[in-house]
């Protein structure tokens, strides 16, 4: 139950981005899509390479690093 | 009438010291927590870029004098020679290693140089567009962090709260899978590069 609830969570996140998503495109005067808020939040150097580094730190982790923590 | 979507163009190019101090303190606190999670190299990941991010804002650091277009066009082919060896080679290998840090370096240094900003401030709706964004991904950081550490005591906890971590994992270890989620982040960090395009 408690497996469910927590991966429902996480299927739940962009479900919710999806539902953002078309929120904007239906009523661009009342939020914009991520791509708006991403192309403005870029121009700043620290939210480009803080964003660039959580890539490159997704890379790491998923194809070189220990991605699962073993149990004690 | 002002299209809404086009007044980020001009909206944000303000420096914001607050805004830009709130951006530091992200891959500070993620550093952090790979500290506690006992991984030094994903902690340096984050914690020396967060340093020279600090030195740049303190104005310690000099300013790129050339643009990076040259390097900008070479990351594309650069990006395939590097998906290919993620897809094709064992996962965990020193060569998935140095593919990625090669990439991601390649593309922070793209990255780097900083267009010339604009005076004005963000528009209300840039900022509570924004401000939902940053909520959904906030949520996701924290329950992410908190199944991590709900996990923690034993593999009955793991189960029961499992990380994305845990769940993408057994889809990494398969060809298809690993295919797809190397297309995935090499296709994202190229996505991304092109829209902080200077």
């Amino acid at each position: 139950m408690t497996r469910a609830v927590t991966i429902a969570v996480f299927v739940a996140f962009p479900l919710l981005a999806v539902a953002l998503t078309v929120v904007a495109h239906r009523l661009p005067e009342r939020l914009l899509g991520l791509g708006a808020v991403l192309d403005a939040a870029l121009a700043s150097r620290p939210a480009r390479i803080v964003v660039l580094l959580f890539w490159l730190w997704l890379g790491w982790h998923f194809f070189v690093g220990d991605t699962v923590t073993p149990a004690p | 009438m002002t299209d809404p979507r086009s007044e980020q163009a001009v909206a944000v190019r303000a420096r914001r010291p607050w805004s830009d101090a709130l951006w530091l303190a992200v891959p500070v606190l993620a550093g952090l927590v790979q500290l506690i999670r006992g991984e030094a190299f994903d902690a340096v990941v984050f914690l020396v870029p967060a340093l020279l991010l600090a030195a740049d804002s303190a104005g310690a650091l000099p300013r790129p004098r050339r643009s990076r277009a040259q390097l900008r066009r070479l990351l594309p082919a650069a990006a395939v020679g590097a998906g290919t060896v993620l897809a094709v080679t064992p996962r965990h290998g020193l060569a998935d290693g140095a593919a990625v840090v090669l990439l991601g370096v390649a593309v922070l240094v793209a990255a780097w140089p900083d267009p010339p900003r604009a005076a004005s401030g963000p528009s209300p709706l840039l900022r509570r567009s924004g401000a939902v964004w940053a909520a959904l991904a906030v949520g996701t950081a924290l329950w992410e962090l908190a199944a991590f550490l709900l996990g923690l005591p034993s593999a009955a906890a793991t189960f029961a709260h499992p990380a994305i971590s845990d769940l993408l994992d057994p889809v990494a270890d398969t060809v298809l899978g690993r295919v797809a989620l190397v297309a995935a982040w090499t296709l994202a960090g190229l996505a991304l590069l092109r829209r902080s395009r200077p």
